[in-house]
């Protein structure tokens, strides 16, 4: 059987050619909701369009109006809920990465957690930082990235997301590439990072915190 | 793990003045396995040799007369007062605190596509966000949905109704289970419960959850 994402650069390689999803669908059997998600930012020329009939460029124009009144909505919804928030104050912040720490954070063996979501590792170092006060040479970082990516360019990139000095990055751990059901692309997924902090009994207190959230 | 030159040259000549592993290891930042690693070529000198087994034989006397077993009783009561410690640190969550520590649960849990999803295996956690949909999100419990994710060895029906009481979500809400079929038998820490999803279907909210996470992350 064929990988998922191998079906998906089919899938996408049809796509430029001008075919219809239907068509594709013929190729690569998988559901006509799917093959709208893989391709949906790949824009058929108006001779590809035309193509297909007349009928189908109405669908297009159909579908593109419909997007476009769901976006104003989606900008609607957000700047509703921006009101509903605040900033944080420092006492909320330390709830907020304890929160996080109980969703990311190892709970058993050392204090340590892991993610490949730039933003929410710079929350995390921030709150280790200033909530926790730890002090920079007690953490160590870990890589795990993929065959084909480049580890020092990596190391780089997370060096300067998390502002831990390169000689804290410890050993990467390499996975073949292509050997699960999902492939990376390159420039969007950096790995995932695991933070360690030499700290034991931050540890222990950081999980503490967190068994007072379930006595609300 | 990455040559490092510089720190090498230092424990060698540390050790070259007699200093054991520990005492190295206070002042260079490197695992007591490098220290080791480093130094086995370092001869020592007779006085220095003594002094290490002075040394050992003093640390050693001292686990006699403790006992292992006391030591890990001190730890452990160390343990238990930074706990109590702790718990003084954080009350209950106020309303509002509620609001963002399930925001960052989700953000932590939660599925940046399609529909509110939230997927885990810690009963304690998947509790408070049920609790957090329906009292924060206003989400309506008949619209709440769960799936499974177990091994083939597993009772779906057995763990069906332990979800269904810690969630108090009817199993007429529950999905079918996937099944995941048996492996190569690498995996070896298979979950008792498995694990759960729970899906609210709204893309709606789950816009709001995520401008809230952006809102926190940018009071940075």
């Amino acid at each position: 059987m064929k990988k998922l994402w191998q079906l998906r650069e089919n899938a996408i390689k049809l796509r430029r050619l001008g075919w219809a999803y239907s068509e594709i669908q013929k190729k690569v059997p998988v559901h006509k909701i799917t093959l709208s998600k893989w391709c949906r930012d790949i824009e058929l020329t108006s001779r590809q369009i035309k193509s297909h009939g007349g009928r189908y460029a109405n669908r297009l124009k159909g579908a593109k109006a419909n997007c476009l009144k769901r976006q104003k909505e989606i900008i609607r919804i957000q700047k509703k809920a921006e009101n509903e928030i605040h900033i944080l104050t420092p006492y909320e912040l330390k709830i907020a990465g304890a929160a996080l720490y109980w969703g990311e954070g190892n709970k058993s063996h050392g204090l340590a957690f892991s993610n490949s979501d730039p933003e929410l590792v710079k929350f995390m170092m921030k709150w280790f930082q200033e909530t926790c006060e730890v002090p920079n040479k007690k953490i160590r970082a870990y890589l795990y990235l993929h065959t084909g990516q480049n580890e020092k360019k990596m190391q780089k990139y997370w060096s300067r997301v998390t502002n831990i000095p390169l000689n804290q990055f410890n050993k990467t751990i390499l996975k073949k590439e292509g050997s699960a059901s999902r492939k990376y692309s390159q420039d969007k997924y950096k790995g995932t990072i695991k933070i360690q902090v030499l700290n034991e009994n931050l540890k222990h207190r950081i999980l503490s915190w967190i068994e007072q959230f379930n006595f609300t | 793990m990455k040559p490092k030159p510089n720190e090498k040259r230092i424990v060698q000549c540390l050790r070259k003045q007699g200093l054991s592993y520990n005492e190295i290891l206070q002042k260079v930042p490197v695992t007591k396995s490098s220290i080791s690693f480093w130094c086995q070529g370092v001869e020592l000198t007779p006085e220095q040799k003594e002094r290490l087994n002075k040394k050992r034989e003093r640390n050693l006397q001292r686990i006699i007369i403790l006992g292992p077993k006391a030591i890990a009783k001190k730890r452990k009561k160390e343990i238990h007062k930074i706990k109590i410690e702790a718990k003084k640190e954080i009350h209950s969550l106020a309303p509002y605190e509620f609001k963002i520590v399930g925001a960052m649960l989700y953000w932590a849990e939660g599925s940046k596509s399609g529909g509110v999803e939230i997927t885990n295996s810690d009963p304690k956690l998947i509790k408070f966000m049920v609790r957090w949909l329906k009292q924060v999100c206003e989400a309506q419990p008949e619209r709440l949905k769960a799936r499974l994710n177990i091994h083939a060895n597993q009772n779906d029906k057995k763990i069906k109704k332990y979800w269904s009481e810690i969630t108090n979500i009817p199993i007429s809400q529950f999905g079918k289970s996937y099944i995941k079929p048996e492996g190569t038998g690498h995996r070896k820490n298979i979950l008792d419960n498995g694990v759960i999803r729970i899906r609210f279907g709204s893309e709606d909210l789950r816009h709001r959850i995520m401008t809230w996470i952006k809102v926190l992350y940018q009071s940075l």
